[in-house]
């Protein structure tokens, strides 16, 4: 297993960029100190200001920016505004981070298919008619979709990784009693409802989990899958984000510690200056992509 | 609990850099009227629809007292949405089938992707269709390796052990596929659509909760991708006669991805005519000169999400204090996610901005204004002014007027 720790040496080409330009200046500085200090090399966050998206596109025209929008008209707005201006498309190619999983997964002899919603929902119906008389805890629901939600909110913040889970897991036992008693249980449950569908299918169980298999193999590879997949590739972005999963930003973790391919990440106003901050300490461990799950 | 990460996502938004207009009507019914009324009037000031674009935070409340009141205005509304039917199975089946008749050679695996997707022949009965998801599985695994054309596939078939006979039949379905003219998108994707409805939906349902969620979702998308079967032949003959397409099933396909990001029923290009109504979340980046923001309501725009887990646990993630702050934090548990596309909408607009709301429902409860106005300092349209912008006459409001160029300026345009 290779750990992989962000480098945090010398931060001169760390940026944050755009902040809001109205944030009274104290609060601007102890912003800048405490992520510039953190910030990886290669690593650029703005917060607002778009322009600098197309503006890169315009003027870095002879590279090749992969810009990962997850919310799909965003993609139509970028092409849109890159038309009023003129601004040759080539040097830019739109894709899914699912896309890019599966497109890493498909170099590798991992497999790239998986469930959908639709066969979860029915098979967490099956786990909970065979395990009826198991200990699932009463603070967990019973309705299959409700499971599921507890299942992708836990998946979301943690992605089942286990130092993420052992943080978790010590948050709800913080809680006062008796939520800290629920708490537990419901990640508990979504750790055992992940397992459960993980031995019922030789799928994977989620479009988040081919994000997270490809992570693995870009580690296990030491960044050279990333470079045979993408060799064309000079720039990485994600863009129009309102939120930033464990999966996210173990991709852009792994990424910023194996390649030497520039990462911009585009936050929007309203929750940018929280996520701008937050962000990098998301890379604080070690194993990006790494799960509790045998695989 | 709270630490001062967390209050960043309370912090007050940036105030808009074009001039803001509020406007307040009575119901839903009214507000969508005087969007469209303003949307209408601006057009009579000289401002091309092209340059106006009206945002929801959530269509479904507002798609139809827009389209509606845009019918009393005589204006070409279109609804802009996320590629939602795309993520629907009556959807990857389409998609899926064509991308089988597309291909020259193809692997087992892409052979199979129909039958996965319920794929059922025009005839079939329930019986015997569609296949088991287990059986798909099986049969794929004893598939031999490598890519081959329809026709080495159909012979390789025969000559494989193990094979079900519907696995015979439907690849002499896909050999007996016509090219891809427009009629003949007519008929197979027609039949294939049809097929999934009578035999791929009851699946949906079987094995769906008791609320029948899943299945009504299912039933919609069968809607929408039977509307877009029907458009499809006509928007791919005319794209083979400008010739931005040639006759393929691959490129049957790739219109059929284009169309679906709209609402049945719409055009799939912007055309002159046509004022675009978005949602916010769909927002980001463009650059309008006019947008007239809906729904300005507390409870609507900012909307809460329902979560699982306890509030206290939630803040604990947000806060990211005490070795919590290596946990994503969830933002859809916070309003973040609106402030975002609230403030979206207030930079799409190059010239003015429109804020509408209303006050009562229609038991005549009261609607309270969302706080997100706060932010902006807006200019007030008056009662008076409402009612006469409401009128036959269209007066467009005296804040609205001084945002808008002066004929005399689009006539030298």
């Amino acid at each position: 297993m290779i750990s992989v720790t962000v480098r945090d040496r010398g931060s001169v080409s760390s940026r944050v960029l755009h902040l809001d330009p109205v944030s009274p200046a104290d609060r601007g500085d102890l912003m800048m100190d405490t992520v510039q200090s953190r910030l990886p090399e290669d690593l650029t966050l703005h917060v607002g200001h778009e322009e600098s998206l197309l503006g890169r596109i315009r003027d870095e025209s002879a590279s090749k920016e992969l810009v990962l929008a997850p919310v799909e008209l965003h993609r139509r707005n970028i092409q849109r505004r890159l038309r009023e201006t003129r601004t040759p498309k080539d040097g830019v190619e739109f894709i899914d981070p699912v896309d890019v999983g599966t497109a890493l997964l498909q170099n590798t002899d991992g497999a790239t298919k998986t469930i959908d919603r639709i066969d979860r929902l029915s098979m967490i119906r099956s786990i909970f008619l065979d395990e009826q008389q198991s200990g699932i805890g009463p603070a967990v629901p019973a309705d299959a979709q409700e499971v599921e939600q507890v299942r992708t909110e836990i998946e979301n913040v943690s992605g089942f990784h286990p130092g993420r889970l052992d943080r978790i897991r010590d948050a709800a036992r913080d809680c006062s009693a008796p939520i800290n008693a629920d708490s537990i249980e419901l990640v508990d449950a979504a750790v055992d409802i992940e397992r459960a569908l993980r031995e019922r299918t030789e799928k994977h169980v989620s479009e988040v989990e081919i994000v997270r298999h490809a992570i693995r193999a870009v580690r296990e590879s030491r960044g050279e899958l990333w470079q045979t997949t993408f060799p064309e590739v000079t720039r990485v972005s994600l863009v129009g984000v309102s939120s930033i999963s464990a999966a996210h930003a173990d991709l852009l973790h792994i990424l910023l510690g194996t390649s030497s391919v520039p990462v911009h990440v585009h936050f929007r106003r309203g929750t940018g200056s929280y996520l701008s901050r937050r962000l990098p300490e998301l890379f604080d461990i070690d194993a990006p992509g790494e799960v509790v799950f045998e695989s | 609990m709270t630490s001062n990460n967390r209050l960043a996502l309370s912090e007050p938004l940036d105030d808009a850099d074009v001039p803001v207009v509020g406007m307040a009507t009575t119901t839903r019914r009214q507000e969508a009227r005087s969007v469209m009324a303003t949307v209408a009037a601006l057009r009579d000031a000289g401002v091309g629809v092209r340059d106006i674009a009206v945002v929801a935070r959530d269509l479904d409340t507002y798609e139809q007292p827009l389209a509606r009141a845009a019918l009393h205005y005589g204006l070409t509304p279109v609804f802009w949405t996320q590629l939602r039917v795309t993520q629907t199975s009556p959807f990857a089946l389409v998609e899926a089938v064509c991308d089988t008749l597309g291909s020259d050679v193809l692997d087992g695996d892409t052979l199979c992707r129909p039958l996965e997707h319920r794929w059922c022949p025009p005839s079939a009965s329930s019986d015997e269709w569609p296949l088991a998801p287990r059986t798909v599985q099986t049969q794929m695994e004893s598939l031999p390796a490598g890519t081959r054309t329809l026709d080495e596939w159909y012979d390789e078939l025969s000559e494989t052990d193990g094979i079900d006979d519907r696995v015979v039949t439907y690849v002499e379905w896909l050999r007996e596929c016509p090219s891809a003219t427009p009629d003949a998108v007519d008929n197979v994707l027609g039949d294939v659509v049809e097929a999934y409805e009578r035999l791929g939906l009851p699946v949906t349902n079987a094995r769906d909760s008791q609320a029948l969620i899943e299945t009504e979702r299912d039933a919609r998308a069968v809607v929408r991708v039977q509307t877009l079967v029907r458009q499809l032949p006509h928007k791919y003959e005319d794209r083979l006669d400008e010739g931005t397409l040639t006759q393929s099933w691959n490129d049957v396909a790739d219109l059929a991805r284009l169309i679906s990001t709209q609402r049945p029923g719409r055009r799939e290009h912007s055309n002159a005519r046509a004022v675009d109504v978005l949602e916010a979340n769909d927002v980001w980046l463009l650059d309008v000169p006019y947008v007239i923001g809906v729904g300005l309501i507390e409870g609507e725009w900012p909307q809460t999400t329902e979560s699982v887990l306890p509030p206290e646990l939630q803040e604990t993630i947000l806060g990211g204090e005490n070795g919590t702050n290596v946990l994503a934090p969830r933002t859809a548990w916070t309003n973040g996610r609106d402030r975002d596309q609230f403030d979206d909408t207030v930079r799409a607009a190059g010239r003015g901005l429109i804020l509408t709301r209303h006050t009562e429902t229609i038991d005549g409860e009261e609607r309270r204004p969302s706080y997100l106005l706060d932010y902006l300092d807006r200019t007030i349209v008056g009662d008076d002014e409402v009612d006469n912008l409401l009128s036959p006459e269209r007066t467009l409001p005296e804040p609205l007027r001084e945002i808008v160029p002066t004929q005399e300026v689009m006539a030298d345009d």
